[in-house]
């Protein structure tokens, strides 16, 4: 039986006429990293608010390590590291002040010396040890970010929520950012939302995309890109108008993408029927004439072209 | 049993760290930088009183010093609640405290009570203790009242003081979350202290608020029953004290239930 650490079932909010959510379910097993993709206003934010009793749902129900948040958030929360989006610190606490104050706010949390120690070794392992006694006024981005990190990990918690940790990191910022996460990856589970594939395929095992307040897509980060379909990269030279109209007559193709390079045409051949396209694909290039073939692989598919097909289908919808 | 235990267990700890936090911020160099700004503005101005005014009886320092503390501790109080309350809810400070294991009624009261506490020390006691002790010192004051005041009588007036600045800030709490805008919470509590404050005719319930306390009695030389109680006239107004504290309370357990349904 799986462990889930996070379980929203048909989670709703209304906010006048404004659907931010709308049906929204999806599961995330505990120990898994989970990145929450979706444009801005797809209800990122509202779906993580909830699950921290920030907002209440206008229907639907969300657990968190089967606690339903609304009826037992306070305990639910006890188990939670959360760093809200562009959160604001209070500006009078110094770096280690502030991420003291946080471990405080835990029950059982170690007190006199064990805390300062636990204190320093968490800003130690996000590269503040130097700056612990700077203000939070003092502080780059970055720096309040990865203070961001540092409070939301301080109590050791089983679940880590994070609103788009990566914003506003500069590339060695970021870097660090995901190693933190693959670094605690396994004990906690981690649950945050960015616009960064890149980040997503780095250091996520699953995914969840949402789009207009639902769920589009959501499992592990390699049923994605797999039932997302797949991409053909084909280099041709010559009268392609025949070829061009067989292929895309035939019921496997999804999408056909054709770049002029001059004197050559790179398609790129989406297709969602994987067998049928291996066997139909060669036989249709190789029985043209009047072209030459000059390149045929699979595409070394991304979560952006998933993404992209995903998320972009329904946004022009 | 057990879960209710644990949940009353988490609400304590996170509602004494958010207290904690608070009062040590006042208590701090913040709160160290205000104390010695509001130490050099209300001894001068206090000395300024009783040293140009012609005192027709001795008490008139004293009495000047309360008309202050109570004036200032309010209006002080009623500015930084709901600058507090409103500029974190705004900022979206309140959303990361309580996205922690802290409940939002305990948030509240560890916010006011913080603040109330840390602002009390350094608005209320540390001057007026101050004050007490420099006052029987300085011509003119010094000839009219050579022996200062007992100085239990004049603690329990300091927190006679402490209790009308919380009522304040109880109001202030709750019309900052009620309308979110510091402005409309300043201004509407602003105008409850004037009221309760101006000497006018008025019916038996103003005895059950800060109102016995605070205004002053044209038929009593213009003292307040504050100031009378520390030159050990008889107290008789416990049921302002205790409609003070009640309303104080009520205040409190309103701005929690409005704050409980906010969104953040």
């Amino acid at each position: 039986m799986i462990d889930y650490a996070i379980e929203v079932r048909n989670l709703a909010k209304r906010y006048r006429k404004v659907r931010a959510l709308d049906g929204v379910s999806f599961d995330i097993a505990a120990g898994s990293v989970c990145g929450f993709l979706g444009p801005n206003g797809a209800g990122k934010s509202t779906t993580m608010k909830i699950l921290m009793d920030l907002i209440r749902p206008s229907g639907g129900h969300a657990f968190v390590h089967g606690h339903e948040v609304g009826r037992a958030g306070l305990v639910a929360r006890t188990r939670i590291g959360y760093l809200p989006q562009d959160p604001v610190f209070p500006a009078h606490l110094t770096v280690r002040g502030l991420v003291m104050y946080t471990a405080r706010l835990y029950p059982g949390h170690p007190t006199g010396r064990a805390l300062r120690r636990r204190v320093d070794e968490m800003l130690d392992n996000v590269g503040l040890a130097a700056k612990a006694r700077r203000r939070m006024t003092g502080l780059s981005g970055g720096e309040r970010q990865r203070v961001g990190i540092a409070q939301a990990l301080i109590a050791e918690p089983d679940l880590v929520i994070l609103d788009e940790p990566s914003a506003g990191l500069d590339p060695a910022g970021r870097r660090d950012v995901l190693n933190l996460i693959a670094a605690i990856s396994g004990d906690t589970t981690v649950f945050y939302s960015t616009h960064i594939l890149d980040d997503v395929e780095r250091v996520s095992d699953s995914v969840v995309m949402i789009n207009h307040g639902k769920v589009v897509a959501q499992g592990p980060l390699a049923s994605i890109l797999e039932a997302s379909g797949q991409e053909y990269v084909v280099g041709l030279r010559g009268d392609t108008t025949a070829l061009r109209a067989r292929l895309t007559a035939e019921p496997w193709v999804s999408g056909l993408v054709a770049r002029d390079h001059g004197s050559a045409e790179e398609w790129r051949i989406q297709v969602d029927d994987s067998p049928a396209a291996a066997d139909g694909l060669v036989p249709a290039l190789a029985s043209g004439e009047g072209y030459a073939v000059l390149e045929f692989h699979l595409s070394d598919r991304r979560l952006e072209d998933a993404y992209l097909d995903l998320i972009g289908a329904q946004s022009v919808e | 049993m057990s879960s209710e235990a644990t949940a009353l267990g988490t609400a304590a700890t996170g509602t004494w760290g958010v207290l904690r936090g608070e009062t040590q911020r006042w208590l701090g160099r913040r709160g160290l930088f205000h104390l010695v700004l509001w130490l050099a503005v209300l001894e001068l101005a206090l000395y300024h009183a009783v040293t140009t005014k012609n005192q027709p009886f001795g008490g008139l320092g004293y009495e000047s010093l309360m008309n202050m503390l109570v004036i200032s501790s309010a209006l002080i109080g009623i500015v930084l609640t709901a600058a507090e309350i409103c500029s974190s809810y705004h900022s979206g400070t309140t959303g990361w405290v309580l996205g922690k294991p802290v409940p939002r009624s305990g948030y509240v009261v560890a916010s006011v009570g913080g603040l109330w506490l840390g602002v009390a020390a350094t608005t209320i006691f540390v001057p007026a203790l101050v004050a007490y002790w420099w006052l029987p010192k300085v011509e003119p004051y010094r000839s009219v009242t050579p022996e200062a005041l007992p100085l239990g009588r004049f603690l329990i007036a300091l927190v006679l003081i402490s209790l009308i600045m919380a009522f304040f800030m109880g109001l202030s709490a709750l019309l900052a979350v009620l309308f979110r805008r510091r402005s409309a919470a300043v201004i509407l509590a602003a105008w409850a202290f004037l009221v309760l404050r101006v000497p006018f005719p008025y019916g038996d319930w103003m005895d059950y608020t800060p109102a016995r306390l605070i205004r002053t009695n044209i038929n009593q030389g213009g003292w307040s029953e504050l100031t009378e109680y520390i030159y050990e006239v008889p107290f008789d107004t416990m049921s302002a004290v205790t409609g003070t504290l009640g309303l104080t309370v009520a205040f409190l357990v309103a701005a929690t239930l409005v704050f409980r349904r906010l969104e953040l």
